[in-house]
């Protein structure tokens, strides 16, 4: 997700990316602009996001349309897979559904979060098939490397040999179409 | 279902609430938790502090009408002659309640001995000692949020309790935050082949929900980098406002 700024409580998003995916094949992107009548960007995250406000303004969509489609994605799907969705987006979320009026899906319990993943994988403190997976992430989100952008998409990309456009990075649809390459190849060191 | 409000005044720096008089309060002003308790007929009132400082502004203006049970938010780690960098992942913290007029000279003294000959940046005792002190009058509880569980399910720690010499209450909490539920799952893991008591409690730093604002406002000054705005305000999982007396009252 895209979002006016990193307040948790108060952000709303403004672009919502996602693909269906399985280990093979992808089914379509979901690119989704949000139209908040009160959308209210910070200069700084309008400045990273490259925020165009023409074409939000153009095929932006309301809050509840979108919702509606992203849960419905969300209950079909078997896992959820995002970059710091446990630091981010999922809090984002349901905040989104709080202003609302909506009860948020638990996706927290089938998240899997390929910076918290790719953490634990470069601090060689790999998951342990049958201990509590969310409890894993976290720890591994939450733990601090002194090392700046350790675990960023892009450093992720350059491990894993994913070839990325720097200039193309923070549009939540490009974004996406790179994290899901990382995860198909970062899935055979997490044995769940 | 019931919740036992828990209160945390400012003086922890932690809350924007008051212990002031109920008649001190002005318009606009500062809310106190005394008027609350007094206008929403709280007769136990439940303070929660991170040390001594408000205990007698509290007994005082708490009065004959509400009954204070006051306990100290304290850092326990595995050693405290372990000053280096890594025993930070020992710590987590419990919260011991004063029962009785003996338990509050043994908090004084457990208070003493963290802001003295445990003090490593800031006030911390280990179970060694905290047993040397323990006495009639002191009852531990297991905060919800930071406890060793928290510590030990959420961040790569070593938080190891040690209940030799009592029997602790565990509190538990539902403000909206996805990593309640982890919490819960700890709390279940670890007791469910024991019989200690679980309460339902409810964090307060804020009367209503609208004050949010206020108090993380209030969070982003106190920031030590200087650099937290409204906008960045960089706390934590910060994304629920039910931590305040009307999200008691509602039941949420």
């Amino acid at each position: 997700m895209e979002t006016e700024d990193t307040n948790l409580f108060y952000t709303k998003a403004w672009q919502f990316a996602g693909i269906p995916f399985n280990l093979s094949s992808d089914f379509g992107l979901i690119n989704l602009y949000v139209k908040w009548p009160d959308l209210n960007m910070s200069k700084g995250a309008a400045e990273v996001t490259r925020f165009d406000k023409s074409i939000w303004e153009k095929n932006g969509v309301d809050p509840k349309e979108a919702l509606d489609i992203i849960d419905k994605e969300f209950e079909e799907a078997d896992w959820v897979v995002g970059h710091n969705p446990l630091g981010f987006d999922i809090p984002v979320y349901r905040s989104w559904c709080r202003m609302l009026g909506r009860k948020p899906l638990p996706i927290h319990f089938k998240t899997i979060d390929t910076l918290a993943c790719g953490k634990g994988i470069k601090l060689d403190f790999l998951y342990k098939k049958g201990d509590n997976f969310l409890s894993y992430q976290m720890k591994m989100l939450n733990e601090h490397v002194k090392k700046r952008g350790f675990a960023t998409l892009s450093a992720l990309c350059k491990d894993y040999g994913i070839p990325f456009d720097q200039n193309r990075l923070h549009d939540a649809g490009y974004d996406i179409s790179i994290n899901v390459e990382l995860f198909r190849k970062m899935i055979f060191k997490i044995d769940i | 279902m019931h919740k036992i409000p828990l209160f945390t005044s400012a003086y922890s720096f932690r809350s924007i609430l008051t212990l002031d008089k109920p008649k001190e309060v002005k318009d606009g002003g500062p809310d106190s938790i005394i008027k609350i308790c007094e206008d929403e007929k709280i007769k136990d009132l439940f303070l929660i502090e991170e040390d001594m400082v408000g205990f007698l502004e509290a007994k005082k203006n708490c009065g004959k009408d509400i009954n204070l049970h006051f306990g100290l938010r304290i850092s326990i780690c595995g050693d405290i002659n372990d000053k280096e960098t890594s025993s930070r992942k020992t710590e987590s913290k419990y919260i011991i309640f004063a029962t009785n007029d003996n338990g509050y000279y043994g908090l004084v003294k457990i208070s003493s001995f963290a802001n003295t000959q445990g003090f490593n940046k800031y006030p911390r005792i280990d179970f060694k000692n905290l047993k040397k002190l323990w006495g009639d009058g002191l009852l531990l509880a297991i905060p919800f949020y930071d406890s060793f569980i928290h510590r030990n399910w959420c961040y790569i720690s070593s938080c190891v309790p040690d209940f030799s010499f009592c029997k602790p209450v565990f509190f538990v909490e539902d403000n909206g935050l996805f990593i309640d539920d982890i919490i819960k799952q700890g709390i279940e893991s670890f007791c469910k082949d024991s019989d200690y008591e679980k309460i339902n409690t409810k964090t307060i730093y804020y009367k209503d929900k609208e004050d949010f604002k206020a108090w993380q406002t209030y969070k982003c000054i106190k920031d030590e980098s200087r650099k937290a705005t409204l906008h960045m305000p960089g706390l934590e999982q910060c994304a629920s406002d039910l931590f305040c007396v009307e999200a008691w009252k509602n039941g949420e």
